[in-house]
């Protein structure tokens, strides 16, 4: 049954670990908890039991980019009744979809959105067959990406009807997973923990003492490894530059993406990327996030990034076919300077603070996404801006002198750096384990290695020349070669018009 | 020789010293503020009015940062420069090689030609799924208006999707047969289809081995021109005709746009300000930017005959473009917004 329609409404043959139990017990009307790795189709665990049950799914979902991304992937599926919801459409877009809410199967919505009455108001009217909080370490403080507006998702639930629950996350520490539990107040719910293990990705790390070395092993090996594959930067000028150096000294076809381009060019490279017209993306962080390519055979950290976390959910954007991958991190010891230079930048510091916070009570009372943008205006980001918007929710600022407040803040964000400070010293002390990094890498999460394989990390005998290309392929024809009428027929005349 | 420099030389030299370097980023993003659109025109550098949206402030003032430096231009004033002797020696060689490609048009077309494309880019990918009995795709753009246009063309549509296909292709060699082969190797490579994504200018201009500015300019001047064809022999491209219906020839900022529904309804200027809560001066603004927008527009109504004709003789005798110096030669009683009115009109022909 449940097979007919996975193949039927998905086209796969068999469930991937994790999957069958977790859309079981949902369709039980369970609350469940699930932490299933990156890749492993967590979102099947809703889509389909969304099939098999009378009602809306209500999909919460944390970034407006990841939500357009899921949205679009389910209209790929031949599924057009799902829709997004949040702030970023205009007053007469968001009509339009809580009158068709009735008509919908899935209903992807930001945290945000959900804050407003009229919002509760339509949905409490309809049938929810299922509440889905994805990516919800955000509820967690001590979850790297804390959104505050997923503090209050257990009083909407409630003001919905209390419609069975599903929490979904990738990555989540004992302490997050607790918090999770709490907060949404699902502590009795089924819990479904697998391994963030990802046993085809080999994990290489390798220190280099000097920058150039970097570069030209970097070089190096993406010219002797399988690809396709994706290098990480944290930085555009850095992105940018590799691409470049990559371009004029291999035949591979790369490009650089990250988030200064317009967002045209950036749809084309990774479009280009999905359809195997390039071997190498040179990116920042802001690359993969709803991407969903199933042959990425490496992942390289040039850079690498400020948590564990992230590292996992980059490393796991290999190998989604099952088949064997690899990710590298290359460091050298000038590389900390950067991210910590970061950490710093994300808060205001103690002469601006005043001047910050001066200028809100002066507007006082603000609403949340003025307090947001005034914190943002003066060189916050994004999830500093909330951090702070949401430690003064907490408190009645009215009952403090300012500067108290001031004090009481600049405790809040030095408890905050200290912990980002943290992570980064866990990642960085993670790359310098003496032993099998995975067992290393596994114990962050409280999880120990239970196989042996073959090809385990670069301390337990794996080696790169395992990934090496079967032989140097011929350079392919790049799409420049032929001429602009023949592309246009190709587009829209001759073999494609055969009826 | 280097098409940038060129340009960018190019531009410091028109500018005379008498705008700063944002000045120029803000024709080349194509800024709709009436100062701009104004500055267009009296430096006789409206074609060039939006038509590198994609540049950056950083971008421009490192390069200006650069050719400072090297002694190519003296500041002036705070971010405004001249070219110095080298500069002026550096563009004349340059002018031997480079030139600015013909077909560039400015702020008439640039608006309406970035919604012909944004559109034209979306069917044709639509079209070819659709040719390959493919209905589901990653489209190009993800802005709403333009999906909601795409979905509302085909709906329209009186023939099947065959006939489309065969009429835009026709129809789009034929157009793109004026121009170069390389500006319409430009053109076409961009578009995305069936199993086959489109190039980002800058990875065509790798691909070309030019800079990516010239590659810009080269696409812009394409895109305006045939956008210009397509407008004059309607008759002649009755498909492609159908990718600018509905657009406001008259591109607007949305202040004075409200403010020429008050005078098509025959309020006086001040009662406009005073309406709007505005003061007069932002209302002569949004007045100035009309007349250079709307050839319809009668500027007669705030400049009497007589007057227009002083201050037209004194712009022609003059060859800087300052305001004040204008003034200086015209009857007292002539005001400023009258000869930026006029400016606005005469820099038109
Ligand atoms: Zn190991």
């Amino acid at each position: 049954m449940l097979e007919k329609i996975l193949k039927d409404r998905f086209g796969y043959s068999q469930f991937r670990e994790g999957q069958r139990e977790v859309i079981e017990d949902v369709l039980n009307k369970k609350d469940v908890f699930a932490m299933l790795p990156t890749g492993s189709g967590k979102s099947l665990c809703y889509l389909l039991p969304g099939y098999m049950m009378r009602g809306l799914v209500v999909i919460v979902s944390p970034l407006l980019s990841l939500m357009e991304d899921q949205c679009q992937q389910i209209h790929m599926l031949g599924e057009k009744r799902a829709a997004s919801l949040n702030s970023f459409l205009n007053a007469k877009e968001k009509a339009i979809i809580l009158e068709r809410l009735r008509q919908l199967k899935f209903l992807f919505i930001s945290p945000e959105m959900l804050q407003t009455d009229r919002v509760i108001h339509k949905l409490s009217k309809c049938q929810i067959s299922l509440f889905v909080v994805d990516e919800a370490h955000c509820i967690s403080q001590w979850g790297h990406e804390f959104r505050p507006d997923y503090l209050k998702l257990a009083d909407v639930r409630e003001s919905l009807g209390n419609p069975a629950c599903l929490a979904l996350t990738a990555t989540a520490n004992a302490k997050v997973r607790h918090d999770i539990l709490t907060q949404l107040r699902i502590t009795g719910a089924s819990q479904h923990i697998y391994s963030i293990d990802r046993e085809n990705i080999a994990l290489h790390v390798y220190k280099l003492n000097h920058i150039d070395r970097k570069i030209t092993e970097t070089i190096e090996t993406v010219s002797n490894i399988k690809g396709p594959g994706i290098i990480y930067f944290y930085s555009r000028e850095w992105a940018e530059r590799l691409s470049r150096m990559i371009e004029n000294q291999t035949n591979l076809r790369v490009a650089y993406y990250h988030g200064g381009l317009q967002m045209e060019d950036r749809l084309l490279i990774q479009h280009q990327f999905l359809n195997n017209q390039l071997d190498i993306i040179c990116c920042t962080n802001a690359f993969g996030m709803g991407i969903n390519k199933p042959n990425v055979r490496f992942v390289i950290h040039f850079h690498y990034p400020r948590e564990i976390n992230s590292y996992i959910q980059e490393i796991g954007r290999a190998g989604r076919d099952g088949l064997p991958s690899i990710a590298v991190a290359f460091y050298c010891d000038e590389d900390r300077v950067l991210p910590q230079a970061l950490i710093e930048s994300e808060y205001p510091d103690q002469e601006t603070l005043p001047r910050i916070l001066q200028r809100m009570m002066s507007r006082y009372p603000l609403t949340e996404t003025d307090t947001l943008s005034l914190f943002m205006e003066e060189g916050c980001s994004e999830t500093a801006a909330r951090f702070l918007q949401y430690q003064l929710s907490q408190i009645n600022i009215k009952a403090y002198a300012i500067e108290e407040l001031g004090a009481y803040i600049e405790r809040k964000i030095q408890s905050r750096k200290k912990q980002k400070l943290q992570e980064l010293d866990d990642m960085e002390s993670w790359l310098k384990t003496k032993g099998c990094r995975r067992e290393a890498l596994l114990k962050f999460y409280g999880e120990r290695k239970t196989k042996t394989m073959a090809q385990c990390c670069d301390y337990c005998g794996s080696s790169i020349n395992e990934f090496k290309k079967a032989k140097e392929t011929d350079p392919k024809a790049p799409l420049t070669s032929n001429s602009w009428r023949e592309t246009l027929r190709q587009l829209l005349g001759e073999k494609a018009g055969i009826r | 020789m280097s098409f940038k420099r060129y340009l960018f030389l190019y531009l410091v030299d028109k500018f005379k010293g008498e705008r700063s370097i944002y000045g120029i980023y803000h024709l080349l993003k194509g800024k709709r503020s009436s100062q701009t659109i104004q500055d267009s025109v009296l430096y006789s550098v409206q074609e060039l009015f939006q038509s590198m949206e994609n540049i950056t402030r950083n971008e421009i003032e490192t390069v200006y940062e650069e050719y400072e430096k090297q002694g190519l231009m003296i500041k002036n004033r705070k971010d405004c420069y001249t070219l110095s002797e080298k500069g002026k020696q550096c563009l004349r060689e340059c002018e031997d090689d480079c030139r600015l490609p013909n077909g560039l048009i400015g702020f008439q077309y640039a608006g309406l030609s970035k919604i012909f494309w944004k559109r034209l880019r979306l069917v044709i990918q639509s079209l070819s799924h659709l040719l390959h009995y493919q209905k589901s795709y990653l489209p190009v753009t993800n802005e709403r208006e333009i999906l909601e246009w795409a979905k509302k063309f085909f709906k329209r549509l009186e023939y099947d999707r065959f006939e489309l296909a065969a009429r835009c292709q026709k129809e789009l060699e034929v157009l793109l047969s004026n121009r170069s082969d390389l500006e319409a190797f430009i053109f076409v490579k961009q578009l995305s289809g069936y199993q086959k994504v489109g190039l980002t200018l800058e990875q065509i201009a790798s691909a070309v081995h030019l800079d990516k500015y010239e590659t810009t300019l080269l696409f812009q001047a394409c895109l305006q021109s045939s956008v210009k064809t397509i407008i004059d022999n309607r008759s002649k491209f009755p498909t492609l005709c159908l990718f600018i219906d509905q657009v406001d020839n008259i591109r607007l900022t949305h202040s004075a746009n409200t403010t020429y529904h008050y005078i098509k309804k025959g309020y006086p200027l001040h009662k406009i300000a005073e309406r709007r809560r505005l003061s007069a001066g932002t209302i002569e603004d949004h007045i100035v930017e009309i007349a250079m927008n709307d050839p319809a527009f009668n500027v007669m109504n705030y400049v009497p005959t007589e007057d227009y004709k002083k201050i037209q003789h004194a712009i022609s005798s003059l060859s800087t473009k300052r305001l004040r110096e204008v003034k200086e030669r015209v009857d007292d009683q002539i005001s400023y917004f009258q000869i930026r009115l006029v400016m606005a009109r005469e820099g038109e022909t």
